[in-house]
């Protein structure tokens, strides 16, 4: 097909991030238009703030995404970085020292499972999550016999990160939604998104035309540890505290996530765009739940159910790419007499 | 703390590198030195209570690594078995409070665990879905459905008979040691028996040529699915009764120590092998390990810390060997 004359959705390759959007729409509509609550001035700010950090380290997740893999320490390392940079400030540096350690903790933590998985070869779920549950234990044992919220006195510089806002909107809302356009540009339009979503979409053939495989993997999940760490210190600012619970489970949310806004565990897939709208998802479900007043029990449910869903759809939608028909899939036809049901290489 | 650290580190690479020609030997000798260096230098982890109590809680989550083994065969994953057992115990308790009959409300309860095990392996063979998101996906769906009984349960204590049943003894030791025997013994011989292990290794190696060869791949995958999540569940009722009350936490992070004690014990995450009876091993290891750092007096924190590490070069060393086999 002539690019020319392709719908321009599917041109720019956003049919699914199109979808996303429909539905966050169709949210918001529902959520205005069934709670009066959603519109107050508080309910849009606490979204904004939680969506913020979100949207920042669903972009690194997405770019894991894009060149296959991802990542399940972010929310320990958010947590770890966050923790650093107030200890850091409380032993009285200053603001940019803090901060500089906190995002060189997430640089570092990125960097050794960019060794593991690039260097050593292990698969990225097991190394990342080994190394989760070593940040969080390295992270118990830092604030062992702390008060649950120690560290409060920070600089007012610091809490202004996370707490000003201009006509409403938070600076580190309109922070992230800079970082989207940029992660999108990047992607987009020039040859190192390029590479990215070569290396994702078939690792060996990237490979064979000259890219360092290696070396975006790894960049990816610094990228990645990067941005946690940059949420880490942001959500500190706003919350004003080092908290030791900060970030836990976040992962599967993001990963959720990701896998909404049309990323794909198989690589090759994505966007910062879709990142950001599948955070919008998530944010604006869990805010159903707090408006409504479900019992916050219901919501890994709904969570869970949501990544079941859209895993079956991706799955469906791949199998349907491959033209298998839709009686094979629902298993009406005994798959094994047509051969073009047999599972990939 | 260091030296539990190094040698967990020393004995699981260790294990690793000779295994594949002693099979489960060295883990065997691994946990055995580990034993012996705790007896030796703390008089009481050799006493009754002590060892018992270990073996008695090992034996339970052994139920569930058995057929947890088969799914890594097969080069799938199953991560919902943590929250399975948690709902089968939490359900059963649940049950029980609404007056249905004790056997009814455990008959229901794995019923609803090999349901879930049903959804993961159908889901997987029909739509080819990663099996590790997707049983992500079931593994937060069921957390929350145990989340929602446990907070209408609001800590009960489950009725007397129901509770009884982990205090059943038989040969005079507690049922699920006896179970955990046989089912090794049972995971020994269907190893070296039988077709149906065979052809689980070969869809695990190569599942094309597996199906080219007429193995029913599908189907065997959907019962290894179902045989996972139905083995959680007995585990956890059987954990429930021992407990006496509902708890949300129930099982949480279990299906990584399941993975670990399963790659000690000789599976891969890139299937095609893997020995159930030697995953019981692995267990072992770690409740060992984990005994005697409590021992020790280390912080309690730091075992988080040392299972990731263990996780880890297991993994690793899993890898290199594969990649040099």
């Amino acid at each position: 097909m002539q690019l020319g004359s392709m719908p321009l959705l599917k041109r720019w390759r956003l049919e699914q991030e199109a979808i996303t959007f429909a539905v966050v729409l169709l949210l918001v509509i529902l959520l205005a238009w069934g709670s009066p609550a959603f519109l107050d001035s508080n309910n849009l700010d606490s979204l904004q703030t939680s969506m913020a950090p979100n949207m920042i380290i669903a972009i690194g997740m997405m770019v894991l995404f894009i060149v296959g893999l991802f990542d399940l320490s972010v929310g320990a390392v958010m947590g770890l970085s966050g923790i650093i940079t107030a200890l850091v400030l409380s032993a009285g540096y200053g603001m940019g020292a803090a901060i500089a350690c906190g995002l060189g903790v997430g640089i570092g933590i990125g960097l050794i499972n960019g060794l593991l998985v690039a260097v050593f070869g292990i698969n990225h779920l097991i190394a990342t999550l080994g190394v989760m549950y070593m940040t969080r234990g390295v992270i118990e044992v830092l604030l062992l016999g702390a008060p649950l919220a120690g560290f409060t006195s920070f600089p007012l510089a610091f809490t202004m990160l996370g707490n000003g806002s201009i006509v409403g909107v938070y600076w580190m809302f309109l922070f992230a939604l800079a970082l989207v356009v940029v992660g999108e540009f990047v992607l987009r339009r020039t040859v190192l998104g390029r590479r990215l979503y070569f290396t994702g979409g078939n690792h060996d053939a990237a490979r064979l035309i000259g890219i360092d495989t290696k070396r975006m993997q790894i960049g990816a999940l610094v990228f990645s540890g990067f941005m946690a760490a940059l949420a880490g210190v942001l959500v500190t600012a706003r919350i004003g505290m080092a908290n030791r619970y900060l970030g836990i489970g976040l992962e599967m949310n993001i990963i959720i996530a990701c896998l909404v806004g049309g990323g794909s565990i198989a690589g090759g897939k994505g966007s910062a765009i879709g990142a950001m709208l599948g955070v919008a998802f998530i944010s604006l479900i869990t805010n159903a739940f707090n408006l409504f007043e479900v019992p916050s029990e219901w919501q890994s449910s709904v969570i869970g159910a949501v990544l079941v869903v859209v895993v079956a759809i991706d799955g469906i939608l791949l199998l349907r790419k491959q033209r298998v028909s839709w009686q094979t899939i629902l298993g009406w036809r005994s798959p094994r007499r047509n051969s073009a049901t047999l599972p990939a290489e | 703390m260091t030296e539990a650290t190094s040698m967990a580190v020393a004995t699981s690479a260790l294990a690793e590198r000779g295994r594949r020609h002693l099979g489960p030997l060295p883990l065997l000798v691994v946990t055995a030195a580990l034993c012996l260096f705790l007896g030796l230098t703390r008089e009481n982890f050799f006493s009754a209570s002590n060892l018992y109590s270990l073996v008695y809680g090992v034996s339970i989550e052994c139920l569930a690594v058995f057929a947890f083994t088969y799914v890594m065969v097969l080069r799938e994953i199953d991560l919902s078995v943590g929250a399975v057992y948690a709902l089968a115990g939490v359900m059963s308790g649940y049950l029980l409070l609404e007056g249905v009959p004790m056997w009814g409300a455990i008959t229901i309860a794995l019923a609803a665990a090999a349901l879930v095990g049903l959804i993961n392996g159908l889901l997987v063979v029909r739509l080819r879905v990663n099996s590790l998101m997707l049983t992500i996906g079931t593994m937060l769906l069921v957390r929350g459905l145990v989340g929602v009984m446990t907070t209408t349960l609001r800590g009960n204590t489950f009725p007397r008979p129901f509770r009884a049943l982990s205090r059943e003894q038989l040969f005079g030791v507690n049922v699920s040691i006896v179970a955990m025997v046989v089912l090794a013994i049972a995971a020994i011989l269907f190893q070296q028996r039988s077709v149906l292990f065979r052809h689980m290794c070969y869809i695990g190696e190569n599942l094309r040529s597996a199906v080219i060869y007429g193995v029913r791949a599908d189907r065997i995958k959907v019962m290894a699915f179902v045989a996972s999540s139905f083995m959680a569940g007995v585990a956890g009722i059987y954990t429930a009764s021992r407990i006496t009350h509902a708890d949300a936490n129930m099982g949480l992070g279990m299906e990584f120590t399941m993975i670990t004690a399963a790659v000690l014990g000789g599976a891969s995450l890139y299937g095609g092998r893997g020995n159930a009876a030697a995953s019981m091993l692995g267990l072992f290891l770690i409740a060992v390990l984990i005994n005697g750092m409590a021992m020790y007096d280390i912080e309690p924190v730091f075992q988080q810390f040392v299972i990731g590490a263990l996780l880890i070069t297991t993994v690793a060393a899993d890898t290199i060997l594969k990649r040099r086999g």
